[in-house]
């Protein structure tokens, strides 16, 4: 008896593990979704991808070139090589698009597709394929924060896919997760350097970036945007940001909070993460410097269930508003813990860090969030580039929340359309090579990707990424996300 | 006096909380003399079902309470009480691994169905102002939770100390053969013991769930270790003690969060409070007045085992070794994958010659190793040859691991393992943000520059020669004579030193190798990306490591070989399961350790036999456990 009560319980056991499978995606949706990469789309967003291009005109489809000699094997599992990464992946579409080769030539999107300002000119032949990688961490503690950032980056090629390609170039997309592991990053850097990949775009590891740092010098192959969340995006020859990196982004938060009046400021770093000791180190210096006052600073553990001592110390020293260096869920227990005390101090941190689930936790609304970001605000349509943004969200992927993360994918996304149609026609006839790439964005100058960014210029051959120190303003309140102006704000 | 207030009210309601979980895993450690180090993860598990139920089902609070803290409580403790059985025919450090990845399951399990993102949890108590005191607004839901954990306390001391069954229940710890003469089961008390310890356990997680308004597994999940310091306070053994200790610390940590806010170089000593109290009190209290209750299986079957013929294994060795130096060529673009793994080789030995030569079990490997990669980069920036700074490093782990062995001389079983872990936190959560440590920021570290070992093949091959040294030296060792020592110190320390031999020294110098052997590799690891930090240090895989060293085999060589494979490489190609390793990682510790007592052999051979002994009281099984063939036993 007792022995059929312990397989009982196995059978539980395993009956609840298999039910824990159906509720992720499926292997086929994944390989459709981010185009033979290994990370998870959201269910959501991957349905939506589906049939958003299932309904997308034939003819917004790019050229369906057989796969160019060598295509690897994963871009065989994912859709036919010309279509997207991010390319729907019922067999009908599939089959679609084989059968109207012909068709599939240099038709700008209709109306419906967004923003197809930045292609110059109409396609007549398809160039090969051209394959982009994006590594993050999009599982474990960092997967919540990062997945809308896998999401908007497949949307971004199914949108400029929908419009023709880059210069004339389908864009297949390997998304991969490497667990904020530097050594599996540093090693799918390699894989994706033998799949023939000629760029990682939107990087998001902020955990696992001195492997993806090593690994993309060995290979010799750009990165073009991402979280920016570390001092290397300004320290490599092939690491290319959107915008301000970390100290740009610090010292926009802080002066911003000392130009609304908050002069006396706290911080709360974690002692977990080398991302929450950085800003440690160098934000209460750059405090100083902004003429205001670091009255209270303390570390703080991301398994800490209780904040009131913090936050009654802080209390004590007058801290109106408090820097956050942690992940989005601590955010929320000091939150509950200072509402406890009925403090409610502004929170100072960078937006990246909070999920929109985190953005939904009414105490941290209530105490309000200010964020300076590198890229124009996710929540306006100001600019024809938001404006693309939100339409190209709309269209491909309607449930995902706006977000900081997914306008960085977005925008890394343009960095890269940017870099190559500077290239002009010549990127079009050939297959484009990492050098092309790192050529293409040595001839950024001064360019805002309409609207996005602050103007972002690169030098062929730069040593590393010239520092940026504008930035953009956000607030999260009870209304939610909110900004101003799309116009950054130079310090 | 009143700014001192708002702290003590607040460190009261978290200490209860505290408290409640402290005396719940001193109630199952005492009946069982299993130490449930998942005790936490009950309770995150509780608080998942709760709200499963709550807020997604829609079911009223009460019911879902009622379900997730005594439904739910009482289906595991009823499992909990079966694999106890299973565990108390196994020495004390595989009790470890089995409860450790029982933890790492619950948490995994969580982790997996829900997401690795918390979710909001909803309050079911009323959050408005119940009174004020020196200004602070305590709300009704903190009063409840306050009173009911306080009545829940005295509840269960009485049960254990007036009532029929506390007596039976402290007859099953005194002498669980006479109960058993009475007429009484032990193996009911104890399922009655798991019954009460699981429900509090899924109280205290329900509780914390609703006063944080968030549902987190891992956080939920080290709840307990928190609690740990309330029960060591305890002593492991009394209830009320272990229910102050809790009120103890939760207002201790408050004060000393006021007291440390304006000291720059003390912060981060209240979050670490709990682990100080358990280290020193352990530490202090010693073996002798603790007692160990699992101990008494140990793992003396390690210097009888059965190995291969001495051709065959030289044939092992050579192919393992001609695989390993063909993996370049074979495995492409994954090489820094296997270069990650190939400097987690000493790791894994410095923790196999603790657990599986000498008996021991270390839950701090992680910070011995991260000690070893910050005196590493801060060598090499220094400008000290690479080979140098790589031995420095392990030099440097040396006095650490002379600092682990005074508990080791001190405690042993259980206790070590307990205050190693408190140790390990306490450095990963306080002195590695500290400049002679990691600091603020990534350190610099790097690849040697000469015969192109900078290279990844080359790292690969001086990271192997050096792993294939570090195998070499504890071969070595465990043929010598401090080899013997090490396998008499797990048989029995009391023999070991009636043949005049110290067993102390004996632990003070495999602590002190066990660390040198960690130290490097941690430096191996710093070297890998040119920069390293504490990130990569974190105390919970201290755990996982000692799960997955249980897995990979029960030699020392062996689980250093497949251990760093089965953890880095496995999921590097199974990139498809991902958090699904966590999982397997736990249900692979536990059924490690259930195996540990030769149960496999018999389930195949004796399958009634088996059910004849599942019905029995564990005080048989233990007796029948001794009398299990060695080899059979722990191979």
């Amino acid at each position: 008896m007792r022995i059929r009560v312990g397989q009982a319980a196995l059978l539980v056991t395993a009956v609840l593990a298999l039910s824990a499978c159906g509720s992720r995606v499926s292997g086929e949706e994944i390989l459709v979704g981010a185009g033979g990469g290994t990370v998870k789309l959201d269910p959501s967003s991957v349905a939506e991808l589906k049939s958003a291009t299932a309904g997308a005109p034939a003819a917004a489809a790019p050229a369906a070139a057989a796969p160019e000699a060598g295509a690897s094997t994963a871009t065989a599992a994912a859709p036919p090589a010309a279509s997207t990464s991010a390319q729907p992946p019922a067999a009908g579409t599939v089959a679609a698009t084989k059968t109207k080769p012909g068709k599939n030539t240099a038709t700008v999107s209709t109306a419906s597709a967004p923003a197809a300002a930045s292609q110059p000119a109409a396609c007549t032949t398809p160039g090969a394929p051209l394959k982009l990688g994006q590594i993050g961490a999009f599982s474990g503690v960092a997967g919540p924060i990062t997945a809308s950032a896998r999401t908007a980056l497949a949307t971004w090629v199914q949108d400029v896919n929908s419009r023709g390609g880059v210069a004339c170039h389908p864009v297949v997309l390997y998304a991969m997760d490497d667990g904020a592991d530097p050594s599996k990053a540093a090693a799918q850097v390699a894989e994706l350097k033998e799949k023939g990949v000629q760029a990682l775009v939107a990087v998001f590891d902020p955990l696992g970036f001195n492997g993806l740092r090593s690994g993309v010098e060995k290979a010799k192959m750009p990165v073009v945007g991402g979280d920016g969340i570390d001092f290397s995006w300004n320290a490599s020859p092939y690491l290319f940001p959107v915008g301000a990196g970390l100290l740009g982004a610090i010292r926009g938060s802080i002066h911003q909070t000392v130009a609304s009046g908050k002069t006396n400021l706290g911080l709360l770093y974690c002692v977990e993460a080398s991302v929450c000791t950085t800003g440690a180190k160098i934000i209460p210096p750059e405090v100083e410097r902004a003429g205001a006052k670091m009255t209270y600073q303390s570390a703080i553990s991301l398994t800490q269930t209780d904040f009131t001592a913090q936050c009654q110390s802080a209390k004590n020293a007058g801290v109106q508003a408090m820097g956050m260096a942690m992940d989005g869920a601590s955010i929320g227990r000091v939150a509950r813990s200072c509402a406890a005390i009925n403090y409610h101090p502004q929170f100072v941190t960078n937006g990246l860090v909070l999920s929109p689930q985190n953005a939904l936790d009414p105490d941290v609304r209530r105490n309000t969030l200010s964020s300076a970001s590198a890229v124009a605000p996710w929540t306006l349509d100001d600019t024809a580039g938001q404006r693309a943004y939100h339409a190209a969200l709309k269209q491909y992927a309607p449930s995902l929340v706006p977000d900081a993360n997914s306008i960085y994918a977005w925008t890394s996304g343009k960095l890269f359309e940017a870099a190559i149609n500077g290239l002009g026609v010549a990127a079009r006839g050939k297959p484009i090579t990492s050098e092309d790439v790192m050529a293409g964005l040595g001839l950024i100058k001064r360019n805002t990707l309409d609207g996005l960014t602050p103007p972002i210029t690169f030098t062929a051959g730069q040593k590393a990424a010239p520092l940026i120190n504008c930035v953009y303003y956000e607030l999260l309140s009870d209304k939610g996300w909110t900004a101003s102006s799309s116009k950054p704000s130079c310090l | 006096m009143s700014s001192f207030v708002p702290f003590l009210v607040f460190g009261l309601v978290f200490g209860s909380i505290y408290g409640m979980a402290a005396m719940g895993l001193v109630l199952t450690y005492r009946t069982s003399g299993i130490f449930n180090f998942a005790h936490g993860a009950i309770g995150a598990g509780a608080a998942y079902v709760f709200y499963e139920l709550r807020q997604q089902q829609g079911l009223p609070w009460p019911l879902a309470a009622l379900i997730a803290i005594i439904g739910f409580g009482a289906v595991l403790g009823v499992l909990l009480e079966q694999l106890a059985r299973g565990l108390a025919r196994v020495p004390v450090s595989y009790q470890i691994v089995g409860t450790v990845g029982l933890l790492l399951l619950i948490r995994a399990m969580c982790t997996w169905i829900y997401g690795s993102d918390y979710r909001q949890f909803k309050s079911f108590l009323p959050r408005d102002t119940a009174f004020t005191v020196s200004g602070v607004a305590v709300t009704k839901e903190s009063v409840i939770i306050f009173l009911s954990v306080t009545a829940a306390a005295v509840g269960l001391y009485l049960i254990v100390e007036r009532s029929r069954m506390g007596t039976m229940m402290r007859a099953v710890v005194d002498d669980p053969g006479l109960l058993d003469t009475t007429g009484i089961a032990p193996t009911r008390v104890r399922r009655q013991a798991w019954l009460l310890g699981s429900c509090f356990a899924s109280a205290s997680g329900v509780l914390l769930a609703s006063q944080q308004q968030q549902l987190d597994a891992t956080l939920l999940s080290l709840l307990v270790v928190q609690a740990f310091g309330a029960a060591a306070i305890g002593a492991f053994r009394s209830l009320p003690m272990a229910y102050a200790g809790g009120i103890v610390i939760g207002v201790a940590q408050k004060l000393v969060s006021k007291e440390t806010s304006t000291h720059a170089w003390l912060q981060g000593l209240d979050f670490n409070l709990p682990f100080l109290v358990l280290f020193f009190v352990l530490l202090v209290l010693g073996r002798h007045r603790l007692g160990d209750l699992g101990g008494q299986v140990r793992l003396r079957a390690t210097a009888r085992r059965r190995g291969m013929a001495p051709g065959a294994q030289w044939l092992t060795a050579a192919a393992v070794l001609l695989g390993a130096v063909l993996v370049p060529q074979m495995v492409g673009s994954r090489l820094p994958v296997w270069i990650n793994a190939m400097s987690q080789v000493l790791l894994f030995l410095s923790l196999g010659l603790l657990v599986h030569t000498s008996g021991q079990v270390s839950l701090c490997q992680m910070s011995l190793a991260a000690v070893g990669a910050a005196a590493f980069a801060h060598a090499v920036s220094s400008g000290v040859p690479w080979g140098i700074a790589v031995l420095l490093a392990g030099l440097i782990a040396v006095p650490v691991g002379a600092v682990v062995a005074i508990p080791a001389i001190r405690l042993s079983g259980l206790f070590l393992a307990l205050a190693t872990l408190g140790f390990g936190i306490f450095i990963a959560q306080f002195f590695y943000v500290k400049s002679y440590m990691f600091g603020f920021a990534d350190l610099h570290t790097g690849r040697p520059h000469v015969l192109n070992l900078d290279s990844d093949k080359g790292y690969y091959y001086l990271l192997l020669a050096i792993s294939v040294a570090g195998i070499a030296m504890v071969v070595a060792v465990e043929h010598s004579r401090l080899g013997r020592l090490l396998r008499g110190l797990a048989d029995s320390p009391t023999a070991l030193q009636t043949l005049g031999a110290s067993a102390d020294v004996t632990r003070v110098l495999v602590f002190c190798l066990s660390a040198f052997l960690a130290g490097i590799s941690g430096a191996l690891f710093a070297g890998q990306f040119g920069s390293v930090s504490g990130t990569s240090f974190n105390f919970v895989g201290s755990l996982v490591i000692l799960a997955v060293l249980a897995i990979a085999g029960r030699t020392t060589v062996k689980a250093a070989i497949i251990g760093p494979i089965g953890m880095i490489v496995g999921p590097a190609y199974a990139t498809s399961l991902s958090d699904g390793f966590q999982v397997l990682f736990g249900a692979g510790a536990m059924v490690a350790a259930i195996c540990a007592s030769g149960v496999l052999n018999t389930v195949f051979g004796r399958l009634g036999a088996l059910a004849a002994w599942r019905a029995e009281s564990t005080t048989t099984a233990r007796a029948r456990a001794h009398a299990v063939p060695a080899a059979s036993a722990l191979r």
